[in-house]
C-alpha cells in the first residue's frame, strides 16, 4: 500500500515537472517564441492573397492591427508619414541595436520603462510576423519598415493596470477612452477561469497605408473569439468568416472602401476615408469596438502563454512622404494653423503638394498690425506709389501689407498748409505741441491733431521755456532721465515737475534743519543718523528712532568728555527732550540732559624721585591733614609748591583725584587718592597663570586633551591707555586626527583644547556647546548610506563641506571688582580674523558691585569648515559603524577627524596660531583703560605627544637636553633633525645605515632627508617608512610579569616606544600578574584526534599559517573573529570570556 | 632454586627499573619540550597576529587576539606529539600594546599500585612585543 502511494507521488511529481500548471505560472523572459507550437484553432485554415502568396494562419484570437500614429499634446493624430521608422524584425533586435526611434518602438520603451511590461519575451507571434515582413520587404512599392511587439504579461493584481496603460495611454481622444468597465470587464473574464488558458489580444484599429501614390492595400487580419476563425482581407478579397469583418464593415465603411481599392490604380490615401479618420478620432471604444477586444478561449491549446496579454503594433510607411493639401491635412488628420499659433494662407483651401512636417510653414502664416510689421525693421514697406497709412487696424497677414497699410499717395496739404489755411482747426490738443514733420494730407482739425501735433514729453519740455515757464525741477529735486520719453500731461510746470522730477537725497540734518517740517515725533530724532543720506519721503523712517535715552545714546561718556563734560551715570535712563532744532542744538541737548560739569580734578602726579618720597608722598596724600587741606580750599599749585619732591620726576602710575577741589573748594567731600590703574599689569598677569594652572574651582570638560601653559606676556600701551595680556596655550589632541589628503593617520593635529572652566572662580571660562562631543569620522564608501543605514549615525555630512561651530563662552569673574562705581564698556576683540563674534555686550556698570559670583560673559563663535576628500563621506557613528560590504570602497579608510565643534579645527596646522580674545574699556576716574585678554591656540604635531626621541631616530625613547624646550618654540621634525640625530638634517639616517655608531649615506636616507625637508608636513614616522627598508617593527621577548624590563643594572632600561609608560606597564604586564588564579581568556584541549584534525585543516589551507581566517569589525580591522575558532570550537572550552558573543567580555575579569 | 629465584627477582627489578628511569625521562623531556614548543609557538604566532595594516597606518604596533589563538594553536598542533593530551590555557591576549600569558601542559599517567597516578607537566610563558629601542 504504501509502496503504491510512493509510485503514485512520484508520478505525481513527475507529471507537475514536465507539465507546469499552466495556470499557475507567469511566462518568463526566456519562454521560447515558438510559436509553431501555438496550435491553430478551428476554421483558420489556409488562406490565399490574390499575389499567391499563402498566408498559413495567424492566431487564434490575435487581432493584428496596423496602426501609424502619432501623439502630440495628449491628442492622437494619425500620420503614416510623419515619423521615419527603421527596420526591426524582434524586440531583441531592436534592443540589441538600441536604435529605438520609432513611434512603435518609442511606446514600447515607454511601456518598459513604466514597469507595464512585466516580462518581454521573444514574440510568439514570430511566424506571423516573418511572414508579413516577408511579403512587405519584397513589394519595393510598400517595404515594411518596422515592427515591434510589446507584452506584458500580468496577474490579477495588474491585469486592470497593464489594460489600462495600454488603451488609456493609446486612447485616441480623451472623452473616448476605454472604459473602467470595459478593462475590468476583460480582466475579469480573462481571470475568471483559472482553470482554461486565455490568450488576449487587444489592438488598435487597422489603418493599413500603401505606399506614397501608388500603393497596395494590405492586412486587416482579425480574429474573433467565436470558433477562432481567422477573418482578413487583402486587396483583392475580403474573407469573413465570422462576424468580425461586418464588424469593420459597419463600423468602418471607409476602410472597406480602401480595402476594396484597386492597387494598380493611383491612390492617395485616406482622401477617400476622412470618414474612417474621424471614426478612429472619436470613436467610441466602448461600443463601436467592443467586439475587436475580448478574451478568446484556447481549445487544445499547448503554449505556456498562460494569462498573458500583449499589444502588436504594426507599423508601416510609404517609401517617400506623401504630399496632400493644407485642406486635406485639415480634414484628414486635424491639422490647424491655430494649433501653431497662425493663420490659414490665403490659397489654403487649394493649396496642394504640402508635406506633413511642411504643414505649418506652407499652409500657416503668421498676422500682425500694420504697425507692427511697418516696424517690423524686415523692410516691410509700401510699393511704389504708396504710403503707409496704417488704415487697417486689424492683424493682417505679410502678404497683405501693401493692401491693408498702405494707400495711395496723395497730393499732401501739409501741416503748414493746413494751419495757414484753417487756423482755427489747426490747434494742437492740451498736452500737445506742433510737430510738421509727416508728410501727410491733412484735410480735416482730426488729422491735424493727430499728423501734425505731438505729445508733450519729459525731455522735450526739460529746461525748456514756453509762455514764460521755464520748466525745472524744484530745488529738491532733479530731473529723472529715465523719464525722457514719458508723456507729461499738459504744459503746466506742476505737471512736468511731478511727472519728471525724482526727490534728490539729502542728509537727515540737512532735511532736519530745512525748515521745511521734516521734523520726527518729540525725542525721536537719532542724531545719528544725521549724515544719513534719504529722500524726503524717508526722513521719518530713516532718520527717527526710539525715543532717546542718554545711555543709548553712543559713546555718551566720550561725547561727554570730548565736550569739557564727563557723562552724569544717574541720568542715564533720562530721556532726551524735544530736538526739534538743528544738529548743533540737539548735541546741545544731550550735553545738557545727559552730561554734567566734571565737578571733579585728576592731577598727574608726575613722579616721586625715590621710594622714601614716594611713600613719604603717598602716606602724605592718605593723611588726614591731606584732606583737611583741601577742604580748606588749599589749590593742587599750594600743595605742589609745599611738597614738591611729590611732583616732579619720573612718571608713575598714580593719580589724585578730589572731587570739586578747584570748582568748589568748600566741598564737604572728603578727597581720597584712588589709584589709576588698579588692575595692573602684573596683577593680571597673576590672575592669568592662576586661571591657566586650572586652579578654579569650577567643572572641568573631560577631553583627551592636554594643554600647557607656554608664555604670558603683557604689556602697556600708553598712547592707548591699553593693559594687554597674553597668554599662549599649547594644546593637542590626543585623538589621531588625518588631514586631508594626508595619508591617513599619519599626521595629526591636536583638534581641541580645555580650558580650565572657572564659573565660580576668577578669570575666563571656556564652555562648549554640550553637543560639543560628538565626534566626526570619515569613511569612503562608494555610496551615500541608505535610510536605515543611517540610524547607525548620529550625525552624517553628506555635502562636501563638513562646517563645525563652537560657541565659547568666555567669562571673567573679578574678585576685586575694579570697575566698582565705574562705567565699564565690554566689547569683543574682533581683530583676529580667525574669530567670528555673534554677540557683543555693552554692559555699563554704574554702582552696581561686581561680586565673586558676578561674571562678564562673552560669547564668541568661532566656525571651521572641513572639506571631505572626493567619495568621502562623514559619520557620527552612535557606536559601531557596521557597513554593509555593498558600502565598500574602502572601509578601512575609516578615520577619526575629531570633534565638530571645538574651537581649534582639524583643518589647523601646527604652527597656525588662533585667538580669541575680549576686551573690557573702563572708564576709571572718567578715563577709559582699555584691558584686552587674549587666548592663544596653538595647535601641534600629534607625535609631540612624547618628549622623547621617536623610534628609527639615533636616540629613540631618550630626551636630549633641550629637546624639550625645542618642542615648545619648533616644529618637531626639527627638533627631531637637531637633538635627535646630533644635529641638521645631514645627520639624518635610516635605521639601517647605522650600525655600530657608522653611518652610511644610502639612497633610503637621501630620501628620508627629502621627506623631512619638504615641508609637506608629513610626520616623522611616516617619513622613516615610507622612505626607509624597516627589518622588523617589533621584536619579540618574554617577559617577567615582575619585572619585564630589568635592564643591565637592574635598574630598569629604556622601554620601547610602544611600551613607553609607565601607566602601560603596570595596567598590562604587572597588574595581570593574578590573572593565572583566574578564568583563563581560552583554554584549548588537544588529544591526538584534534591534533590530527588540526594537522589536517593545516595541510588543507593553501596561504598556510597567514591564511585570512578574520572577520573584523567593518572598516576597523578590530575585533576579529577568527572562522579557525569557529570551525573547531568544540576543543575550546565555551565558557570561557574569550569565546563569549562580547568582545569584551574578558575586560570584567 | 633460591638462586634462580634472586635472579629473576633481580631481572624484574632491573626491568621495573629501566621502566622508572624511561618514564621520568620521558616526562622530563616532554617538559623541555613543551617549553620550547610553547616559547617558539607563542613567538610565530604573535608575529602572525601582528596588524601590519595598522601600523603601516598609524605605526601602532597591535596583534589580533583571534588570529593569535588561531596561529598558536594550529602551529602548536603542528608539533605536538600524537601521544599527548594538551591542556592550552591562555590567560591573557593584549591586543596593544601586544602581550600574550599563557601555559601548556601534558599529562603522563602511570599504574602504581593499583593506582593510576597523573603527572601534569605544566610550562608558563608571558612574552610582548616591543619596539626596538
Amino acid at each position: 500500500m504504501k509502496r503504491k502511494k510512493i509510485i503514485y507521488y512520484v508520478l505525481l511529481i513527475s507529471l507537475y515537472i514536465l507539465c507546469p500548471n499552466n495556470s499557475a505560472h507567469a511566462v518568463d523572459a526566456g519562454v521560447s517564441s515558438s510559436t509553431g507550437n501555438v496550435g491553430t484553432v478551428g476554421g483558420s485554415g489556409t488562406c490565399a492573397y490574390c499575389d499567391g502568396t499563402t498566408f498559413k494562419s495567424i492566431y487564434q484570437g490575435v487581432r493584428l492591427q496596423v496602426i501609424h500614429a502619432k501623439k502630440s499634446s495628449n491628442k492622437w493624430t494619425f500620420d503614416p508619414y510623419t515619423y521615419p521608422v527603421d527596420i526591426y524584425y524582434d524586440v531583441a533586435t531592436a534592443k540589441k541595436t538600441n536604435n529605438i526611434n520609432s513611434y512603435a518602438q518609442t511606446r514600447f520603451a515607454y511601456n518598459a520603462k513604466k514597469g507595464h511590461v512585466a516580462s518581454i519575451i521573444s514574440n510568439p507571434f514570430k511566424t506571423n510576423v516573418d511572414f508579413l515582413t516577408q511579403k512587405f520587404k519584397n513589394n519595393a512599392a510598400n517595404p515594411i519598415s518596422a515592427w515591434v511587439t510589446t507584452y506584458f504579461t500580468g496577474t490579477d493584481s495588474n491585469c486592470m493596470q497593464n489594460l489600462k496603460q495600454v488603451f488609456r495611454n493609446s486612447s485616441i481622444d480623451s472623452n473616448h477612452q476605454l472604459s473602467e468597465k470595459k478593462i475590468q470587464n476583460i480582466c475579469n473574464s480573462v481571470f475568471s477561469n483559472s482553470t482554461a488558458e486565455y490568450y488576449f489580444i487587444d489592438a488598435e484599429p487597422l489603418l493599413v497605408v500603401p505606399g506614397a501614390g501608388k500603393g497596395t492595400l494590405y492586412e486587416l487580419i482579425a480574429g474573433n473569439k467565436s470558433g477562432c476563425n481567422i477573418t482578413y482581407t487583402n486587396q483583392c478579397n475580403t474573407y469573413v468568416n465570422n462576424g468580425a469583418i461586418n464588424n469593420v464593415q459597419q463600423y468602418m465603411p471607409a476602410l472597406t472602401k480602401i480595402e476594396k481599392s484597386d492597387a494598380s490604380t493611383t491612390y492617395t490615401p485616406f482622401l477617400g476615408s476622412a470618414s474612417a479618420i474621424e471614426r478612429l478620432k472619436y470613436a467610441d471604444w466602448d461600443s463601436d469596438y467592443k467586439n475587436w477586444s475580448g478574451s478568446i478561449k484556447f481549445i487544445n491549446q499547448k503554449t505556456i502563454y498562460e494569462k498573458m496579454y500583449g499589444i502588436l503594433i504594426l507599423s508601416f510607411r510609404g517609401s517617400t512622404k506623401t504630399q496632400l493639401s493644407c485642406s486635406q491635412f485639415e480634414k484628414n488628420f486635424g491639422y490647424t494653423c491655430a494649433q501653431y499659433g497662425k493663420y490659414n494662407v490665403s490659397n489654403y483651401s487649394t493649396k496642394t503638394g504640402v508635406s506633413a512636417d511642411k504643414y505649418s510653414t506652407e499652409c500657416c502664416e503668421t498676422k500682425k498690425t500694420c504697425d507692427t510689421w511697418y516696424n517690423s525693421g524686415k523692410g516691410e514697406s509700401c510699393s511704389s506709389g504708396y504710403e503707409y497709412d496704417g488704415h487697417t487696424t486689424s492683424e493682417i497677414a505679410k502678404s497683405k501689407f501693401n493692401s491693408s497699410c498702405c494707400a495711395k499717395e496723395k497730393t499732401s496739404t501739409s501741416c503748414e498748409t493746413f494751419k495757414k489755411n484753417n487756423s482755427k482747426d489747426a490747434v494742437c490738443p492740451t498736452g500737445a505741441y506742433e510737430s510738421f514733420s509727416k508728410n501727410v494730407d491733412i484735410t480735416s482739425k482730426t488729422l491735424y491733431q493727430k499728423n501734425c501735433c505731438k505729445s508733450y514729453t519729459c525731455s522735450y519740455l526739460k529746461n525748456k521755456t514756453i509762455d514764460k515757464t521755464t520748466y525745472k525741477c524744484a530745488s529738491d529735486e532733479k530731473y529723472d532721465t529715465s523719464r525722457d520719453s514719458t508723456t507729461v500731461s499738459s504744459n503746466k510746470l506742476s505737471d512736468f515737475q511731478t511727472t519728471c522730477c525724482a526727490d534728490v537725497k539729502k542728509t537727515c540734518a540737512t532735511w532736519y534743519n530745512s525748515g521745511k517740517g521734516e521734523t520726527c515725533e518729540t525725542g525721536t530724532y537719532d542724531i545719528e543718523k544725521s549724515n544719513v543720506q534719504v529722500y524726503k519721503d524717508d526722513f521719518t523712517d530713516k532718520c527717527c528712532g526710539a525715543a532717546k535715552i542718554c545711555s543709548n545714546v553712543s559713546n555718551i561718556s566720550n561725547f561727554c568728555v570730548a565736550n569739557d563734560k564727563v557723562y552724569d551715570i544717574t541720568k542715564q535712563n533720562d530721556s532726551i527732550p524735544s530736538l526739534n532744532l538743528t544738529l548743533e542744538s540737539t548735541r546741545e541737548s544731550v550735553l545738557n540732559t545727559c552730561c554734567k560739569e566734571d565737578d571733579s580734578c585728576t592731577y598727574e602726579v608726575k613722579s616721586f624721585n625715590s621710594d622714601q618720597n614716594k611713600d613719604k608722598c603717598c602716606k602724605f596724600f592718605q593723611d588726614e591733614n591731606f584732606k583737611n587741606l583741601l577742604a580748606a580750599g588749599k589749590s593742587i599749585e599750594q600743595f605742589k609748591e609745599d611738597f614738591p619732591d611729590c611732583f616732579d620726576g619720573e612718571e608713575i602710575e598714580y593719580s589724585v583725584s578730589t572731587p570739586a577741589c578747584d570748582s568748589n573748594p568748600n566741598s564737604s567731600k572728603v578727597a581720597s587718592i584712588t589709584p589709576k590703574n588698579e588692575l595692573t599689569t602684573d596683577n593680571w598677569v597673576n590672575l592669568l597663570k592662576k586661571l591657566l594652572s586650572g586652579s578654579g574651582n569650577g567643572e572641568s570638560v573631560e577631553m583627551d586633551t592636554v594643554c600647557s601653559e607656554k608664555q604670558c606676556d603683557s604689556s602697556y600701551d600708553d598712547d592707548n591707555a591699553t593693559n594687554k595680556s597674553t597668554c599662549n596655550l599649547v594644546c593637542y589632541n590626543k585623538l589621531e586626527v588625518s588631514l586631508p589628503g594626508k595619508p591617513d593617520g599619519t599626521f595629526q593635529i591636536g583638534q581641541h583644547f580645555v580650558w580650565p572652566n572657572n564659573n565660580s572662580g576668577n578669570g575666563f571660562s571656556y564652555k562648549p556647546l554640550s553637543s560639543s562631543t560628538t565626534k566626526v569620522c570619515r569613511i569612503m564608501t562608494n555610496k551615500v548610506l541608505s535610510d536605515n543605514d543611517k540610524t547607525l549615525c548620529q550625525e552624517y555630512f553628506e555635502n562636501k563641506d563638513l562646517d563645525s561651530e563652537t560657541n565659547i563662552q568666555l567669562s571673567i569673574v573679578y574678585e576685586n571688582d575694579p570697575f566698582k562705581g565705574n562705567s565699564t564698556e565690554l566689547s569683543g576683540d574682533n581683530d583676529s580674523e580667525n574669530v567670528v563674534t555673534t554677540d557683543e555686550y555693552n554692559v555699563q556698570f554704574n554702582n552696581s558691585k561686581l561680586n565673586k559670583k558676578s561674571a562678564v560673559q562673552y560669547t564668541v563663535n568661532l566656525k571651521n569648515s572641513y572639506s571631505l576628500p572626493s567619495n568621502y563621506y562623514a559619520y557620527s557613528p552612535k557606536s559601531k559603524l557596521l557597513l554593509p560590504t555593498s558600502y565598500a570602497t574602502d572601509l578601512t579608510k575609516y578615520v577619526d577627524i575629531g570633534y565638530g565643534n571645538l574651537p581649534i579645527s582639524w583643518l589647523w596646522k601646527h604652527g597656525d596660531e588662533k585667538k580669541v580674545g575680549i576686551s573690557i574699556v573702563a572708564s576709571v576716574d572718567n578715563k577709559s583703560i582699555n584691558y584686552v585678554y587674549e587666548c592663544k591656540f596653538e595647535p601641534t604635531d600629534f607625535d609631540k605627544r612624547e618628549n622623547v626621541c621617536p623610534q628609527y631616530s639615533k636616540k629613540p625613547g631618550e630626551s636630549p637636553t633641550g629637546f624639550e624646550e625645542c618642542l615648545n618654540s619648533n616644529s618637531y621634525g626639527n627638533c627631531i633633525k637637531n637633538f635627535c640625530y646630533d644635529g641638521g638634517n645631514d645627520n639624518l639616517y635610516c635605521p639601517n645605515d647605522c650600525q655600530q655608531g657608522v653611518c652610511k649615506t644610502s639612497d633610503d636616507t637621501l630620501k628620508l632627508r627629502e621627506c623631512m625637508n619638504s615641508g609637506n608636513n608629513k610626520s616623522f614616522f611616516e617619513c622613516v617608512t615610507s622612505s626607509c627598508e624597516i627589518n622588523k617593527p617589533a621584536i619579540y621577548r618574554t617577559i617577567s610579569l615582575v619585572n619585564p624590563f630589568p635592564g643591565k643594572d637592574g635598574t630598569g632600561r629604556i622601554k620601547g616606544y610602544n611600551w613607553n609608560n609607565d601607566d602601560l606597564v603596570t595596567k598590562y604586564i604587572t597588574d595581570t600578574q593574578d590573572y593565572y588564579n583566574k578564568t583563563p581568556m581560552y583554554e584549548i584541549t588537544l588529544g591526538p584526534s584534534e591534533i590530527s584534525k588540526i594537522r589536517a585543516y593545516n595541510k588543507a589551507s593553501v596561504a598556510g599559517y597567514l591564511n585570512d581566517t578574520l572577520t573584523c569589525t567593518s572598516g576597523l580591522g578590530i575585533n576579529c573573529r577568527s572562522s579557525f575558532i569557529t570551525q573547531f570550537k568544540s576543543i575550546f572550552n565555551s565558557n570561557t570570556c574569550g569565546m563569549s558573543n562580547d568582545w569584551n567580555a574578558c575586560d570584567s575579569r | 632454586m633460591n638462586e634462580s629465584f634472586w635472579g629473576i627477582g633481580v631481572i624484574s627489578f632491573g626491568i621495573i627499573g629501566v621502566f622508572f628511569i624511561l618514564f621520568f625521562q620521558d616526562v622530563t623531556n616532554t617538559d623541555e619540550h613543551n617549553y620550547n614548543l610553547l616559547k617558539e609557538t607563542t613567538e610565530a604566532a604573535m608575529y602572525d597576529a601582528f596588524a601590519y595594516d595598522t601600523y603601516n597606518q598609524t605605526g601602532e604596533v597591535r596583534i589580533d587576539r583571534e588570529k593569535f589563538v588561531e596561529s598558536f594553536v594550529r602551529r602548536f598542533a603542528e608539533n605536538a606529539t600524537l601521544a599527548n593530551t594538551y591542556k592550552i590555557k591562555i590567560y591573557d591576549v593584549n591586543e596593544t600594546p601586544p602581550k600574550v600569558s599563557l601555559s601548556v601542559s601534558s599529562s603522563k599517567t602511570a599504574g602504581f599500585t593499583g593506582e593510576v597516578v597523573e603527572f601534569n607537566i605544566p610550562n608558563k610563558l608571558d612574552a610582548i612585543l616591543e619596539t626596538p629601542y
